[in-house]
């Protein structure tokens, strides 16, 4: 329960953090909230040499109105989303699954860009930028770029984020106040969902699925028989189509794919 | 329904930490009824009497109790503790098999 040794550097702000990317390379790993990487340095499944901690580049804490989309700063907590006003009028989605993350604690330190980064299929904010089509920004040595959050979850906690990259904002779509739903099912409130399954209705139907492969998924199945007109029921027997789901202590494969299929219809007909 | 031991093949326990122990929280209770019973012991003159766990003991019987009569229609008669998601789903499935096997035979 204790990690091994690291060096400890804070940086100020987003240019701060890049350089001090740029000069340790490999070896460094960005902290904003610690709520996922501080658990895996303790059980030493992460040993970085250099923790870069971006926690005090305050810039980087923001929810505005950018025109046709929502601009969110990596560093907003999930208790900042939560309790925003803007986002409950205009992407009223993120602010109900931000609401759904662990407990009060967990979300006045975690942020929506360490929990994007971090692209842990298991939790809750991955799979709603999925289901948004959310835009992530990226900065490195050589300026920022923009990345479609379906490329940007690659693997099992591993993004499209290069070694010397910081996520700097997160663009989500005005997809107003009504018209999702979100399932998570797990066994106590604060834990991590066995499975979850999120539907937002906005003209289009998106579905995105929690903890059913190693990264945040789409039933696209599910999408497609909608958009060809099956019903809502019909439409649910896909969810699993396609996905392999992990083996824990909580769930079989198999149970995870009964999850999915129970948890879409679910979403799908509360998603008004 | 949450706290369980579990071991691997080589005795490790896997449920060694807060986040795999399943301790229910607040969250997780359902409300509770108290009542009390009075009934003083005759011999001695204060009437007191160790208790200790006693009165908890009859709790999670009842619980599994009030778990398998629900599944009753499905035809499951047992259910090891805890009594979780992933068990019930097995149970409710095996009992519909065996059932479809009694059938045919």
């Amino acid at each position: 329960m204790i990690p091994v040794g690291f060096e400890y550097q804070r940086v100020g702000s987003a240019d701060e953090a890049v350089a001090a990317l740029s000069q340790y390379g490999d070896d460094a790993k960005l902290l904003a909230g610690g709520m996922s990487l501080i658990p895996l340095m303790k059980l030493r499944l992460a040993t970085p040499s250099v923790l870069v901690d971006v926690g005090p580049a305050r810039d980087l804490s923001y929810i505005r109105d950018a025109g046709d989309h929502i601009a969110i700063g990596a560093l907003t907590r999930h208790h900042d989303l939560e309790h925003s006003d803007l986002l409950a009028q205009q992407c009223g989605v993120l602010r109900a699954v931000a609401a759904e993350v662990g407990d009060p604690q967990v979300r006045h330190r975690g942020t929506l860009g360490g929990s994007a980064a971090h692209g842990d299929p298991a939790s809750d904010l991955p799979a709603a930028l999925l289901a948004l089509d959310a835009v992530l920004v990226a900065r490195g040595p050589s300026g920022e770029r923009t990345i479609g959050a379906r490329d940007f979850f690659v693997g099992f906690l591993e993004t499209a984020l290069a070694p010397d990259e910081l996520l700097t904002e997160i663009r989500v779509p005005k997809t107003g106040a009504t018209g999702f739903n979100y399932q998570k099912f797990n066994r106590r409130a604060q834990d991590w969902a066995i499975v979850g399954a999120l539907a937002v209705r906005n003209g289009t139907t998106r579905v995105a699925l929690v903890n059913m492969g190693s990264t945040p998924v789409r039933a696209s199945a599910v999408e497609e028989a909608l958009a060809s007109g099956a019903s809502i029921a019909d439409a649910a027997e896909h969810a699993a189509e396609g996905r392999e789901p992990p083996t824990d202590l909580n769930a079989t494969p198999e149970f995870r794919e009964h999850l999915a299929r129970v948890l879409v219809r679910r979403a799908l007909e509360a998603a008004t | 329904m949450f706290e369980e031991a579990v071991y691997d093949g080589a005795g490790n326990l896997l449920t060694a930490s807060m986040l795999d122990y399943l301790v229910p929280s607040a969250a997780e209770l359902p409300s509770l009824e108290l009542g009390t019973t009075v009934t003083p012991t005759p011999v001695n003159a204060m009437g007191v009497k160790g208790v200790g766990e006693a009165g908890t003991i009859g709790a999670a019987p009842a619980v599994m109790n009030a778990i398998i009569d629900a599944l009753t229609p499905f035809g499951v008669t047992a259910l090891d503790m805890p009594a979780s998601p992933q068990r019930i789903w097995d149970a409710i499935r095996g009992a519909s098999d065996a059932g479809d096997a009694g059938d045919s035979r």
